[in-house]
């Protein structure tokens, strides 16, 4: 997958292609399917999928991690960014300081749908939207293409 | 390169297919395999979800507002 542009991936932009896959979410899943981009995320990500799959919508344990193990993702124990953390405080909501701590560990952008939380992230780390990353994507291919 | 094990009629399948569809190397064929059998099983994924959000009358915006709940939990119980 050398090339191929790495990425934190939040929690929402997971739930935005399960509810859409024909979304701009669902695109972006279809790249990481292809190898154009690796998608990573701590295992407060996996946790917090499998808490919401189970609690809110009543899939058991074992089709929650089905479910989960079908995405094209990279999770990443907190062993590898705990150290991290304390950098990640540019961040003022705490619950969200993994995802950042496990960008500055892979120094790598973060793509989510809350822009608005992660916005004082951007002095650290890239901080995607969607449609830029998707540009970004859609160029490499057309040029891997020509 | 690594070697797999199939069944005769399994790999008069697959040759079928890289001949039909013009492919030079079945690695490039099984390659496309793989995608599409990955798109299909998240597709199955999407839609098992979009049927239990629909059978709860459960909106992305709620479901979006109890996972940050989750996800302070976890971080409360994770880092705390």
């Amino acid at each position: 997958m050398s090339g191929s542009i790495k990425v934190v991936t939040d929690t929402n932009v997971y739930f935005m292609f399960f509810y859409d896959s024909a979304s701009k979410a669902g695109k972006l899943i279809e790249y990481a399917i292809a190898g154009s981009t690796e998608l990573f995320s701590p295992d407060t990500v996996r946790e917090e999928l499998k808490r919401v799959l189970v609690r809110e919508l009543d899939f058991d344990e074992a089709q929650s991690e089905k479910l989960i193990n079908y995405l094209p993702t990279r999770w990443v124990d907190k062993e590898i960014y705990q150290e991290f953390l304390t950098k990640a405080k540019i961040i003022k909501h705490m619950p969200d300081r993994p995802l950042m701590a496990l960008a500055i560990a892979l120094n790598c952008g973060i793509i989510t749908a809350n822009i608005k939380d992660f916005k004082p992230a951007a002095k650290l780390v890239k901080i995607w939207k969607i449609d830029e990353l998707l540009e970004v994507l859609n160029n490499l291919r057309k040029a891997k293409l020509s | 390169m690594k070697t797999v094990g199939m069944s005769d009629e399994v790999h008069k399948e697959l040759m079928g297919l890289k001949i039909n569809y013009g492919y030079k190397r079945t690695d490039h064929l099984l390659e496309e395999m793989i995608r599409e059998f990955k798109k299909e099983k998240l597709l199955e994924a999407s839609e098992a979800i979009r049927e239990r959000m629909a059978r709860k009358k459960m909106s992305l915006k709620q479901l979006m507002e109890r996972s940050r709940k989750a996800r302070e939990e976890i971080y409360n119980e994770w880092f705390h």
